[in-house]
């Protein structure tokens, strides 16, 4: 079991476990919290997981985890790992269940005070136009070649369709489309379970919220990406749905016995791999990038929903409707992404599980008007409490592969959270708040409640003292529609 | 037939189950009931009669394999299996027939999938024992 003096101490927000603390580690393990959120992180197994991470093949430079860590399964939520190719591995465990769950930032044209007398009758529109909750299909049941072009093209599909435009692909991590993806590889169980999914928000801790913007930290930032005090926001959070819960399941169980093959030996089968170099590893590399490109066609779709409830909404009151993409970016993904590891120059793939890509200005990848100031990094909340915008800066080119954090991250178990509350009380208690609330479950919503996570305030602060991202904005939630 | 034994495992964010039975043919039936009840889920009409043959690497992918089938058969088409007779079993290969329904509501929680992590399968004087994540 760890302990707080296992640790080096680097500075105040940066923690490191070395490699002489376990004979398999290749490389160290590095933390970003402070002396509060290294607590927390010492409540669960998060940070043996990493340590654990520390040990796979190829990995370089450390394994990291942020503020928001928490324990995974095999690999930590929260965590980053980067293996240099050709023969550094590919681990399916380390990229997560839900390929590309990720974020995506919508901004109105609304101020809040505009907006306030119809939010209940948004929430209505929201909640019957985007469904989400266990079971709830979309309005898309897309054919075998509907299907196939999606897992392709992602959100390039969606303008295809006419739900999506060129800004919204500028406005999204890889524009929506991650390149190499082969069709071929996804099992038809996994196209069954994605099939009547797309523009839906599922359950768990997904969610639709509509924000306000209560403080700019950054104006020149926050001017870049359009975003200004009272402005009405929209926060859309989910992933690639069954589809890629079953591409995961499918290449955990398929390098089950290939690690004795390549003469791997694992602390953890949750962290199985395969070589990149490898048929295997390639197999699911390509694999991945089909959920992932499901997932931004999904955020694409129900951007497109949301738009509509909009239109719906305030049309006939002369408001302004529109809703432009300020940016969409992924929370659970693998990259292969070129970085400078002791000096050398090093592609690898960077195992980003519940931790936002956060590169620097001036980076290529990153849309041209965003380019002065740095990517745009999303950290939902939890319903009752803030959301943040951020942006990417060199300090997470230097010392995280261009990564940070992603959310506020769970401290208490969902049957803890159920204990404490009700998801009627839940509600009522929001409600109160003036938070309006649509959910499918209200076991669900309470096994979300705010207090299961950590104080996001603390988080963000931690990554831009730490000098890995830079706060721009802080939303606080008007409504919420839950799963 | 002796009961099941089923115990909710708590973990940060995702859910476990810890499952005991007398012999390891029931365990694989203590556990898809236990997946149920994680689920929040009940079978309703029209009745179904099914078969599902598994083969896999060892018995605790045989039992990863057997509840991801179940995740699957309730995400797509809503199956809910109440009776399940184990008509043969190795620790490699299953086969199962099974009776059930359409789910009677939509579940309670959404299972993603059935991780790795802390995987276990025992056998002992008392019985068979498993204990398996799932992620929701």
């Amino acid at each position: 079991m760890l302990q707080k003096s296992d640790f080096r101490r680097i500075n105040d927000y940066l923690w490191e476990i070395p490699v002489s603390y376990r004979s398999d580690m290749r490389v160290p393990a590095r933390v970003y919290v402070d002396e509060v959120l290294l607590e927390d992180a010492l409540g669960d197994k998060s940070l043996e997981q990493l340590v654990n991470a520390a040990t796979l093949p190829g990995v370089v430079g450390a394994t990291i985890a942020m503020p928001d860590v928490h324990q995974g399964y095999g690999f930590p939520v929260g965590g980053v790992a980067a293996t240099a190719l050709p023969d550094g591995i590919i681990s399916p465990g380390a990229i997560g269940y839900d390929i590309n769950c990720g974020v995506r930032l919508l901004a109105s044209a609304l101020d809040v005070d505009e907006a306030r007398p119809y939010l209940d009758h948004l929430a209505d529109a929201l909640y019957r136009n985007c469904p989400s909750g266990v079971g709830r299909g979309g309005r898309y049941r897309l054919t075998t070649r509907e299907l196939t072009a999606v897992l392709r093209d992602g959100a390039r599909w969606c303008r295809q369709q006419g739900i999506a435009s060129d800004e919204d692909l500028l406005h999204t991590e890889e524009q929506g489309c991650m390149p190499n993806a082969d069709p071929e590889l996804v099992s038809a169980q996994a196209r069954e379970r994605g099939r009547e999914q797309l523009g839906t928000l599922g359950s768990g801790n997904h969610f639709l919220e509509v924000d306000r913007i209560t403080a700019i930290a950054d104006a020149e930032a926050a001017a870049a990406y359009g975003l200004r005090l009272n402005q009405v926001v929209v926060l859309i959070h989910c992933g690639s749905r069954g589809l890629g819960h079953q591409v995961c399941t499918d290449y955990v169980r398929e390098f089950q016995p290939v690690i004795k093959r390549y003469g791997i030996t694992l602390p953890d089968r949750e962290l199985v791999c395969a070589p990149l170099s490898s048929p295997e590893g390639q197999r699911y590399l390509a694999a991945m990038h089909c959920a992932a490109n499901f997932a931004f066609a999904n955020r694409q779709a129900l951007a497109h929903q949301v738009r509509e409830s909009f239109e719906q909404v305030f049309r006939r009151s002369g408001l302004p409707t529109e809703l432009r993409q300020v940016y969409d970016v992924a929370h659970n993904i693998g990259k292969i992404e070129t970085h400078t590891v002791a000096g050398q120059t090093l592609q690898v793939c960077v195992h980003r599980k519940g931790a936002t890509r956060a590169f620097a200005p001036g980076s290529e990848q990153i849309p041209p008007d965003y380019r002065a100031v740095g990517q745009p990094v999303l950290v939902p909340g939890s319903m009752g409490t803030a959301s943040y915008v951020l942006a990417g800066t060199a300090g997470a080119m230097e010392q995280t592969f261009g990564s940070t954090c992603h959310g506020a991250g769970r401290v208490l178990s969902r049957t803890a959270a159920k204990k404490q509350i009700h998801g009627d009380q839940l509600r009522q208690q929001l409600n109160a708040r003036g938070i309006h609330v649509r959910a499918g479950s209200l076991s669900g919503l309470a096994e979300e409640a705010p207090f299961a996570y950590k104080r996001v305030e603390r988080v963000v602060e931690v990554v831009e003292r730490a000098g890995i991202a830079r706060i721009v904005a802080r939303l606080e939630p008007l409504l919420v529609v839950k799963g | 037939m002796q009961t099941c034994v089923y115990e909710e495992l708590g973990h940060t964010a995702e859910v476990g189950m810890r499952v005991g039975a007398p012999n390891a043919e029931q365990l694989f039936v203590c556990a898809a009931q236990g997946l149920y009840t994680l689920a929040g889920v009940a079978a309703g009409e029209p009745r179904l009669q099914e078969r599902i043959m598994l083969e896999s690497f060892d018995i605790e992918s045989l039992l990863v394999d057997w509840l991801s089938e179940l995740v699957y058969r309730l995400d797509t088409v809503g199956h809910v299996y109440e009776q399940i007779s184990i008509e043969s079993w190795t620790p490699t290969r299953l086969t199962a027939h099974l009776t059930g329904g359409v789910a009677a509501a939509p579940p309670q929680r959404a299972i993603k999938a059935v991780t790795y992590h802390g995987l276990r399968v025992t056998a002992g004087e008392q019985g068979w024992e498993a204990e398996v994540y799932f992620d929701i």
